[in-house]
């Protein structure tokens, strides 16, 4: 079942940045290798349907195995699907090869969920920041890394420092920068919150709204926490086992959610009060 | 009725002069109540479970401080008693169930060693008690999971599987270390009532350590809230969650906490104010001590 909602700027010529029709993404099963033959695929994505409008935060919410990353890594064509096509800004970037995704690259950014894996461990957060810029030929490369250092509230002091030496709120404070000096069409947002302590995710989510509104940034924002998601994005997406159960505007889905599946998601958080039926009223 | 488990004066260290870790730690656990320990990570919530299990890390120090279960003052002990008497009367949940399980040997022996090893129970018999708890935590076909490998179980199974064990010789006090911060939030949700369950049936007390206030909020009576190894406030659960109890950081904590049903109102950074207020007594504390102990 798929309920589709229209979104707040639907059809009001807010124009979509991706049109997403009909999207499969499979892989060959390598637990089910046959002796002769291919391997049997297991589908991870199953016809997915969703746009996600331009200068917009889209979340995309359901259980680990959903398939969130899945879809994310095909947003920026970090894999190609096996099905379906995916317009970027009224572009078919379906199956275009490495050669023609290249000048993409800059529009296309990732912000990790674990900073540390994505930063090199041997270069101080200037280059880090900094290097992207070069790569894609961007003049004045440091100055725009120390501007992007100062945007995520670091400050430049930071630049002559190495990862293992900031904490993780500060790591992501250098992904985040890493992503937005290049000035991406669309920044692709991983659980970026997830491993962070509570203090540190809350200063974190409030530098993203800033950054959102200031910059303008179009973000899909990927999480497994639906509270995260209700406080930043404008619509959601909710995923189960590779198909779209949800979507619509964020407020909508989450007061008057339509699948019952997303009243289960939203029923099992546990919200910080004292509820004696919580645990054992059904969802 | 004195506590189950009271903590007095803990002082952990790291070497001999190193950072102290836990700083005049004093906690009570009640008989049969399940007392939270929450703060954020670093805060030393897992040194504390170490300190009472006797598995300290070998470069840290238990510097002063007295642990005391069911009245019997476990420093006065010598190290194999200490070793029965908590192996005997405690337990562990830990955070990561594959990480605690044997990847190589069959689930099985893995939760019978305990009641075998410690309390002398033949195989057949422990094997019989598993199987009687695999039942009681809703395990579906439980003699294959018995005969299972911990991969061949989701993590929502394994978890269930740990926490059969950990129940099984029915100790007074289970140490639950971050038991569902893996989890999805339906099947954290399905363990928590669970863990609920079995705590209330069997009677048994529980250090629930965790970093999230809506989990304690769903499943404590009473909590203590830890900041750079020392306990900033301990109250009864209503107290703190009421708005106007424990520490200013505790409360902050809460607000800190993401909301769906009050997005603007949540998620709201811990003042550095408060951060200020405690690092300073802290190293006021610090200086104290270190004049008796350095
Ligand atoms: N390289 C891969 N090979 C086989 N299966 C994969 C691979 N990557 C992901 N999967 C499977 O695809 C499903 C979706 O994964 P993923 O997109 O990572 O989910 P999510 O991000 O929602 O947790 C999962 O069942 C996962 O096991
Ligand atoms: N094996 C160890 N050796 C030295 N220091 C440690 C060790 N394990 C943890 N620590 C330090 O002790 C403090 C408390 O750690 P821990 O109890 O694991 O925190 P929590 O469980 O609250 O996240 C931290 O500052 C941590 O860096
Ligand atoms: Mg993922
Ligand atoms: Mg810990």
């Amino acid at each position: 079942m798929i309920l589709q909602r229209p979104t707040p700027h639907g059809g009001t010529g807010m124009a979509d940045l991706f049109t997403v029709r009909d999207l499969h993404l499979s892989l060959p099963d390598l637990n089910a290798r046959p002796l002769f033959g291919a391997a049997p695929r297991i589908d991870i994505l199953k016809g997915l349907n969703l746009t996600i409008p331009a200068g917009q935060v889209t979340g995309i919410v359901g259980e680990s195995g959903s398939g969130k990353s899945t879809l994310g890594r095909c947003l920026i064509r970090l894999l190609e699907p096996t099905g379906g096509q995916i317009d970027f800004d009224g572009t078919d970037i379906t199956h275009l090869g490495p050669a023609r995704l290249a000048p993409m690259r800059r529009d296309l950014q990732m912000i990790f969920q674990d900073p540390m894996s994505s930063l090199n461990p041997r270069h101080t957060v200037g280059r880090i920041v900094a290097d992207p810029l070069r790569v894609n030929g961007i003049d004045s490369a440091e100055a725009r890394a120390l501007e992007a250092l100062d945007r995520v509230q670091l400050g430049r002091d930071f630049a002559g420092r190495y990862p293992h030496q900031l904490s993780g709120g500060q790591r992501q404070r250098v992904g985040i920068a890493r992503a937005i000096a290049l000035n991406p069409r669309f920044i692709l947002c991983d659980e970026i919150v997830s491993g962070l302590d509570v203090s540190t995710q809350a200063q974190i989510m409030v530098l993203l709204e800033n950054l959102v509104a200031e910059m303008k940034l179009t973000m899909a924002f990927i999480s497994h926490d639906l509270s995260v998601i209700r406080r930043l994005c404008d619509t959601v997406v909710v995923l189960r086992a590779g198909e779209i159960v949800e979507q619509g505007p964020t407020p909508q889905v989450f007061d008057t959610p339509a699948h019952p599946y997303t009243a289960e998601l939203r029923a099992a958080i546990p919200l910080p009060e004292i509820d004696a039926g919580w645990l054992h009223n059904p969802a | 009725m004195s506590a189950l488990l009271d903590i007095q004066g803990l002082n952990i260290r790291l070497g001999r002069r190193g950072p102290r870790l836990l700083r005049d730690v004093s906690l009570r656990v009640q008989r049969g109540e399940v007392h939270g320990l929450v703060g954020e990570s670093g805060a030393g919530k897992s040194m504390i479970g170490k300190t009472i299990a006797g598995l300290l890390p070998p470069t840290v120090r238990q510097v002063s401080g007295t642990i005391t279960l069911d009245g019997t003052d476990l420093s006065a002990l010598g190290k194999h008693k200490r070793r029965r008497m908590i192996g005997a009367r405690t337990a562990i949940i830990p955070q990561d169930p594959l990480s605690a399980l044997n990847p190589c040997r069959r689930v099985g022996p893995q939760v019978t060693d305990r009641l075998v090893h410690i309390l002398g129970w033949d195989r057949s018999r422990a094997e019989a008690r598993a199987l009687e708890l695999f039942n009681e935590v809703s395990i579906r076909a439980p003699e294959r999971v018995l005969r299972a490998y911990p991969h061949e179980l989701s993590g929502g199974m394994r978890q269930r599987v740990l926490i059969a064990a950990a129940f099984a010789a029915e100790p007074e006090l289970i140490i639950a270390d971050e038991p569902t911060t893996a989890l999805d939030v339906t099947v954290q949700r399905q363990i928590l009532r669970l863990i609920a369950d079995m705590q209330a049936r069997h009677g048994t007390a529980l250090l629930f350590v965790t970093h999230d206030m809506g989990v304690v909020a769903k499943i404590c009576q009473s909590v203590s809230v830890l900041f750079a190894g020392t306990v900033v406030s301990q109250t009864p659960v209503e107290a703190l969650f009421a708005g106007d109890g424990g520490h200013p950081y505790a409360r902050a904590l809460i607000q800190a906490t993401p909301r769906y049903d009050a997005p603007d109102d949540s998620l709201l950074p811990v003042p550095p104010s408060i951060i200020e207020g405690l690092r300073h007594d802290i190293a006021a504390a610090d200086a104290a001590w270190g004049n008796g102990h350095g």
